[in-house]
């Protein structure tokens, strides 16, 4: 059989979606590593002594993330404060499981621990004792994800803040950006299309008249193949855990997901190609304003609008509720 | 033939939770392909909707196209292939270096199902 096409010496583990190219365990380890490094350097992502703080689910991306981020700060000294924050949405019988994971990785013997600080908020103790386990009680299953979005969105922000991080990484990949790419394209929604394959995300303007600092976020592996993060993962035994939340059907998205997996078997470069559209649409559509931000006059989150999504969905998820207390408290 | 093989990412939840099947007895002889084992577990081991783990069609074309009506289950059984987003390695390298489906089996190889399509 042929050779790594690298060291041309170890019989190739894997074949690169990106370029076809074979590569062996060891090689495919280091040049997934550093094209993760040049993400860093190209962008100018960290600054020396910045604090970052990884988003982490517990699933194979985030963990990939931190594993990868410890081993190129100490191959080249960004400099940098690392710490894991994650989020408990409040479901059991996953994210229990998933924090369990976190945990791990934070440094919890037996499984190479990166010894990082970990900071767990949960939506219970931000939004009103609302769990999702609560709101799906409450409204059903049908539109719960929209709660959850808006809710972690901010929490991951709140964490952020608790952490004092100068900026969020998060774990999404090339299929991931690839995916939503294709949804706005299909949804119409211009606006978004635009901005979702920039690696770096700024909810506020700073020029905004409400100048309120809020924690950037960015996507090192933006670039990365699924393929080759599942590969990264099981070549240096990572544990990761690999459910999928009880109340997301993922609908839409998962029809992009297959469709794009399809693709990819035909045409393994379609999921760059389709990063490099979007981008190319950001560039052509340069001078468009986003939304000035000021804060919300109830929790004083960065908010577009006068009462947060937070706080407006809160407000709903309460309402819903006097009608049930309502209920108890009735004569039969 | 014993081959030892592995449900990785996600795809133990369709074999009923099992992650690994270590020197396990096949009926599998000499001259089988992946798409053999394929259908071995299909019929054997699978304990959720095979249209999750399996895909039968072109995996060239990308097509999930339904098997003509009338089919033998022979011919149904050589288009056999894995769904896109599972990844398939063989003695822990990519089954895309040795031909994929085709590849033929041999004794005591390992087989490792990696699913990419959940949690994340």
């Amino acid at each position: 059989m042929s050779k790594c096409h690298l060291c041309h010496e170890r019989p190739p583990a894997l074949k690169r979606p990106k370029d076809g190219s074979f590569v062996c365990k060891q090689c495919f380890l280091d040049i997934f590593e550093e094209e993760v490094h040049q993400t860093i350097v190209s962008n100018k992502l960290f600054r020396p002594g910045m604090r970052v703080a990884i988003a982490a689910s517990g699933g194979k991306d985030s963990t990939v993330l931190a594993h990868v981020l410890t081993r190129l700060d100490a191959r080249h000294q960004y400099g940098v404060h690392f710490s894991l924050l994650s989020i408990d949405e409040g479901i059991a019988g996953y994210r229990d499981d998933s924090l369990a994971a976190v945990r791990r990785t934070a440094g919890l013997p037996p499984l190479d621990p990166l010894g990082l600080p970990l900071e767990v908020v949960s939506h219970a103790e931000l939004f009103a004792g609302w769990t999702m386990d609560r709101v799906v009680q409450t409204i059903g299953q049908k539109g719960n994800c929209t709660y959850c979005g808006v809710f972690r969105r901010q929490a991951l922000d709140r964490g952020a803040a608790r952490l004092r991080a100068d900026l969020i990484v998060t774990g999404h990949n090339a299929d991931d950006i690839a995916e939503t790419v294709l949804m706005n394209l299909l949804r119409g929604d211009i606006a978004r299309l635009t901005r979702c394959t920039a690696i770096v995300t700024h909810t506020s303007g700073s020029d905004g008249p409400g100048d309120v600092p809020v924690v950037p976020r960015c996507k090192p592996l933006k670039y990365a193949y699924e393929k080759e993060i599942v590969m990264y993962a099981f070549f240096r035994r990572l544990d990761y855990v690999a459910t999928d939340c009880v109340y997301s059907p993922h609908a839409y998205r998962g029809h992009a997901r297959v469709f794009l997996k399809q693709l990819e078997t035909a045409r393994p470069s379609a999921i760059l190609d389709i990063i490099h559209s979007g981008e190319a649409l950001t560039t052509a559509r340069q001078g468009t304003r986003l939304p000035t931000q000021g804060v919300c006059s109830v929790c004083g989150h960065v908010s577009s609008s006068r009462v947060c999504a937070a706080c407006q969905l809160v407000d709903r998820l309460n309402t819903f509720e006097i009608p049930a207390v309502m209920d108890d408290a009735m004569p039969r | 033939m014993k081959l030892s093989i592995e449900f990785l990412g996600g795809c133990e939840q369709l074999f009923g939770g099992v992650s690994r099947l270590l020197d396990h007895d096949t009926p599998l002889e000499d001259g089988a392909t992946i798409r053999h084992l394929l259908a071995y577990l299909r019929d054997h081991h699978m304990r959720a909707r095979p249209d999750l783990f399996l895909d039968v069609g072109s995996a060239v074309s990308g097509a999930t196209t339904l098997p003509a009506p009338g089919a033998s289950t022979e011919d149904v059984d050589q288009q056999l292939s894995v769904r896109p987003g599972i990844i398939v390695l063989i003695n822990n390298a990519d089954w895309e270096l040795f031909g994929m489906e085709d590849y033929r089996l041999q004794e005591a190889d390992r087989v490792t199902f990696i699913s990419t399509l959940h949690g994340g």
